[in-house]
Order: structure tokens, then sequence, then C-alpha cells
């Protein structure tokens, strides 16, 4: 709950001081450039990192993002905070970087079909949660069930938008998110016992 | 939907966010953003054009204020002036014969001029004047020149890249002024001074616009040059 309150109260703050960041940017200031990234590169690296699961390609994704967005920063007009664009481009992005490397949702999504059971398996509540342990596991999901678990459990997308993001049918994404959390509390189990 | 799993990552949010990009990825970011910075210098030479262009409308200014000061003596020319217009290049032949023949129309009519008593009877402030508009026709002279020389100096720019285009445009300018440095040639020895003056400036002034007009054309091949290059990238 409290958390919950910090995250409001920053959501009604924050975009003002970005506001000024990115206003010096279109004004061609090349130190806020600079301020800018030091001030997104961490989140926006990371958002990356879960989906393609691999350092070079996240940095890659990184560094066209920022350059993208610092050259059509013309184009955004504060509809969502500079952050928000930010993360979409990322996340648009390190999703075609999965797809150039022909990692097709859909196909990850049908050859997974027949390996998972149909009931709730793993109780969560017998599982110790610790960050480093979901870090490794998500890292070992399948890219589609990551791609979605990441979207919907990290980034804070609801299902639909994630829908919208991949191109795929609202069943789709809540599907592929119950299995995907299911795969994911085994990993933590299998690597807790 | 609201499980212990999700529940735990909300609460250690950014313990999540713990790895750094190589700072070599923010170099490559300011490597790609640098010829953003580099597209600044066309940026200046426009600059530079626009004050060329600048001073063309100071030149036109401070020449149509002149004549409009300077008072009757002018119509004359102002209707010579619309007479010929270089704009296409093929033109420019016929208006070398006009502007060639304009001194001896001049002429004429400064000598029908003398035998009428009306307008004799106004020569004498022409005179008294003539100093004064010596001079302002000296100025505007020089600067009409300095543009012609400025925008000489443009159109060398392209005879690298169109040298046919650049010849053809080359001769026709230079046509025009053979025929002005005729008339600078006759200056010293012909006592209508001021009517050869005024026809030396029409001369330059017609240099002026048909460089002008030269100078519209490269910027439009330019262009389409541009949008053609940039439709084909796009396509790519």
């Amino acid at each position: 709950m409290n958390a919950n309150a910090k995250i409001a109260e920053l959501e009604l703050t924050e975009p003002i001081l970005h506001d000024e960041l990115v206003e010096r940017c279109k004004r061609g200031d090349s130190r806020a450039y600079g301020e800018l990234y030091q001030k997104y590169s961490k989140a926006m690296y990371n958002t990356s990192l879960r989906i393609v699961n691999h350092t070079g390609d996240a940095e890659d994704v990184l560094q066209e993002a920022f350059t993208d967005a610092f050259r059509s920063l013309g184009d955004f007009h504060y509809k969502s905070t500079f952050g928000a664009w930010l993360k979409r481009i990322v996340i648009n992005k390190s999703i075609n970087q999965l797809r150039k490397r022909k990692m097709d949702l859909i196909d990850i999504e049908k050859t997974n079909i027949g390996h998972l059971p149909d009931e709730d398996g793993t109780d969560e509540n017998e599982i110790a949660l610790k960050v480093e342990d979901i870090k490794k596991a998500v890292g070992l999901l399948p890219n589609g069930y990551r791609t979605v678990l990441t979207l919907y459990l990290f980034e804070g997308y609801d299902q639909e938008e994630i829908a919208e993001i991949l191109q795929v049918t609202h069943a789709t994404v809540r599907t592929q998110y119950m299995r995907a959390k299911q795969k994911l509390l085994q990993y933590l189990k299998q690597g807790a016992s | 939907m609201n499980s212990r799993l999700e529940q735990f990552v909300t609460d250690h949010r950014e313990e999540f966010d713990a790895e750094g990009p190589d700072p070599k990825v923010w170099e490559k970011i300011v490597q790609d953003i640098d010829p953003g910075k580099k597209k600044q210098s066309p940026l200046v030479r426009m600059d530079w054009r626009r004050w060329s262009a600048v001073a063309a409308a100071v030149v036109l200014i401070v020449g149509g204020a002149w004549y409009f000061t300077t008072g009757k003596s002018m119509p004359q020319y102002a209707t010579t002036n619309n007479l010929p217009k270089p704009q296409e290049t093929q033109a420019a032949p016929d208006t070398q014969n006009q502007v060639a023949q304009t001194p001896n129309p001049l002429k004429d009519s400064s000598q029908t001029r003398k035998e009428e008593p009306t307008l004799a009877t106004i020569r004498p402030k022409e005179t008294e004047k003539k100093p004064d508009e010596d001079n302002s026709v000296n100025e505007e002279m020089y600067h009409c020149a300095r543009l012609v020389e400025i925008k000489h100096n443009q159109l060398k720019a392209i005879e690298k890249d169109e040298p046919l285009l650049y010849r053809q445009f080359a001769s026709d300018v230079n046509k025009l002024d053979s025929v002005y440095h005729n008339l600078q040639n006759q200056l010293p020895k012909n006592p209508n001074r001021e009517q050869l003056l005024e026809a030396m400036l029409q001369n330059l002034q017609l240099q002026m616009q048909l460089l002008n007009h030269q100078l519209d054309i490269i910027k439009q091949i330019n262009h389409s040059k541009k949008t053609e290059y940039e439709k084909a990238y796009k396509t790519t």
C-alpha cells in the first residue's frame, strides 16, 4: 500500500521534472541528452535484457532506442511520460530483436503446449522468493513466455496492452502468461529443492 | 491475479534493475547523433546565402529609394526596365540586343528634349542634381556589380557537378557582361554620361536577374535530386 502511494506520488511529480529535461533536449542542449540517458539507461537496459536475454543484444537495443528517441523528440508530445514513451520504443525494438533471431512467439506456444500440466501443479506459497533466483528463472523461460511474463510482471502493462504490442489475441496473452508463470514457479521450486 | 509472486516483484521492483549497460553504448549513441551536429554546416551555408539575399534586398530598397527621391528623370528607365526580362536563358541573346540598343533611343530622346523649350527649362535643375545623382548611380552600380560577382561565385559552385549547364549559364551571363564592358569603354568619350551610366546599371540589373533565375533553376535541380535520393533511400 505504502509503495503504491509512493508510486502514485512519483507519477504526479515526475513528469514535470522530465519535461524540463526533454525540453532542454528539444532546444538542442547537448548536456541534457547525457542527463536523459543517465536517468533512463539503466531501467531501459534491464527492460530490454529481460526480453532479449542477451547482454550484447540488449545494448544494441538500448543504443538504437535512445538514438531513435533523440532523433524523434519532436514527435513526442507528452501524451505519456517520456519514460513510458521511451520504454515502448525499447520494448518494440527488443521484440524485433527476438524476431530477427527467428524466435516466433506462436511457434514457441505450440511446441510447449503439451509440456505443461493443465492444473496448477506448483503451490506458490511453498517457494521462497528471492530476487536473484527469480532473475535466473526468468532467463530460463522460452522467449515467448519470457516476453509476456516480463511485460506483465515487470513492466506493468495489462494484458490488452500486451496483446496489442505482440499483435496477438487477448486470450493468447492470458494463457501464455499463466503457463509462463507456472513454468517460472517450477524452475524456482527446482532451484530451491 | 495478484498472487504472491506478483506482489513480491512489485515490492522488490528496483532490485530487478541491477544490471548496467556498457559505457560504450553512450559513446555509440553520441556518434550516432553526431552527424546531426555536422548537419549544422549546411545551415551555416544557408545563412550565408540568406545574407546575400538580404544584401540583394537592401540594394533593391536603396535603389528603389533612390529612384523615387530623384524623381522625374526616372520613368522612362522604369519602362525600359520592364521591357526585357531575361528570365529564360534562350531569351538572353534577344535581351542583349535590347540592352545594346537602349542607349540609342535614350540619346534620341535627350536630343528631342534639347529641342523642346519646356524640357530645357527643367534641365538646369537636373544639372544641379547631377553630382549627387552621379554619386548614387555610382554607388548603386558598385553594389550591383558586387552582387553580380557574388552570384557569379555561387554559380561557379555548380561547375564541378554540372559542367555543361554551368557553361551554358556562364555564356549567357558573359554576353550581357560584354555589353556592359562596351558601355564602360564608351563612358570617357560619351558626353551623355548620365544615360550611359543608367544603361550600365540596367545591364547589371539584368545580369542580376539572369543569375537569380539561373540559381533558382539550380536550386530546383538540387531539390529534385534530393527528393529522388530520399525516395530511393526510403524504399530500400
